[in-house]
């Protein structure tokens, strides 16, 4: 039997692991799997056997980061899975761009808004304060519209699933705060000069470090 | 007195056993259990007898003794903790040795060296083409042989001739140490 098993080792594997590795795989049916159990008992080759299916199917396994699965005949090269990121990286660019761009200008609708309210003297006193209150509502809402940008910024960079281990994290986080555009900070502080509200960049900054 | 300290081994023997064993009955243990907590508790079960009665094995039999022991506690344990059915969906329904069960119960840290993993690597990577095909889908893919075979359009016998030489290559890289 060992004879045999060992002749058709340099071409196959031994029955045992074979028979091993269906069970682990499932491929046995039940009456099969309960008697594969039962042999266990004394059969010290396929207890071996399926210890050895174990570590193999896991080394395997554990190689599926290096191996591309389902590509191709080229042979598995180290892994990549920066498309995958890349892919949500574009995609919450484009979303924060789109919020971002449409709070631009609103923001340079309200500063035109104010500087037209200052141009005119001659309005009566209560129509400059009801311009003037509703500028300050623009700015105030142009101020949180930016801080939720900031918080849908963070979000994506908080709901990223695909995260290969924690320097992967690190980089990918630190990239993310790099990608931050200065316009979107000069924005916040336009809007904060507007609005009077000095805390703002610093609540952004925390954000920020929120993020990291 | 004498009788029960003689069943007992040395702590030499013992950690010897365990440094010699251990690694394959918690391999043995999970095949039966794919569960890696109670694949451990049922490697220190059986240490634990192997420490009480171990010394009464003749010592080239000790190994196999391990194993018989650790496959009636994990099938004991398996029945105690009601295992037995989601044993049974992951065996039949699922069919599944998913490699992302696998990296979530850790099992690379204690299983596996990253140097064996590499070498399966490199071997998997000189494969055929077509053998290592086989392998991506049955193990990465979660394919069973059946479908393998009807995707690619090959007779079931080449698909299983596919696995068992890609195999034995593999298992030759995580032997040679």
């Amino acid at each position: 039997m060992k004879s045999e098993h060992s002749q058709s080792a340099s071409f196959e594997c031994s029955p045992a692991l074979w028979e091993a590795v269906c069970y682990l795989a499932g491929e046995l049916s039940t009456v099969e799997a309960d008697a594969f159990e039962e042999r266990l008992a004394d059969d010290i080759e396929l207890a071996d056997a399926l210890a050895s299916a174990v570590r193999l199917t896991t080394a395997v396994a554990e190689t599926a980061v290096a191996v591309p699965a389902r590509t191709s005949s080229v042979p598995g090269t180290a892994v990549d899975v920066t498309p995958v990121l890349r892919q949500s990286d574009r995609r919450g660019r484009m979303v924060v761009a789109a919020v971002c761009g449409a709070l631009l200008a609103l923001v340079a609708w309200s500063a035109s808004s104010h500087r037209e309210s200052q141009a005119v003297p001659a309005e009566p006193s209560r129509l400059a304060s009801d311009s003037k209150t509703e500028v300050q509502g623009a700015v105030d809402a142009v101020t949180q519209n930016l801080e939720s940008v900031l918080s849908v910024w963070v979000e994506l960079n908080q709901s990223r699933e695909v995260l290969p281990d924690d320097s992967a994290l690190d980089t990918l986080l630190v990239d993310a705060s790099a990608d931050v555009p200065d316009w979107m900070f000069a924005a916040l502080q336009t809007a904060s000069i507007g609005s009077g509200a000095e805390s703002l960049p610093v609540e952004a900054d925390g954000a920020q470090e929120g993020a990291l | 007195m004498n009788g029960e300290e003689s069943q007992r081994l040395s702590p030499q023997q013992a950690g010897s056993l365990y440094l010699d064993c251990s690694e394959a009955l918690l391999a043995f243990a999970w095949g039966l259990l794919r569960d890696w907590e109670l694949a451990r508790e049922v490697v220190q079960v059986t240490f634990g007898k192997a420490l009480e009665y171990a010394g009464e094995v003749p010592p080239d039999a000790r190994r196999k003794w391990l194993f018989k022991v650790a496959r009636n506690e994990a099938l004991a344990l398996r029945r105690r903790n009601g295992v037995a059915r989601k044993v049974q969906e992951r065996l039949g329904a699922e069919r599944r040795l998913s490699q992302f069960e696998s990296r979530q119960s850790d099992i690379g840290a204690s299983l596996l060296q990253r140097e064996d993993v590499e070498r399966v690597r490199k071997a998997l990577e000189s494969l055929p083409d077509a053998q290592r095909e086989v392998v991506v889908q049955r193990i990465y893919e979660d394919k069973t042989f059946a479908e393998i075979a009807a995707d690619s359009g090959l007779p079931l016998g080449t698909v299983l001739t596919r696995m068992r030489l890609a195999l034995a290559k593999l298992e030759q890289a995580l032997k040679s140490t």
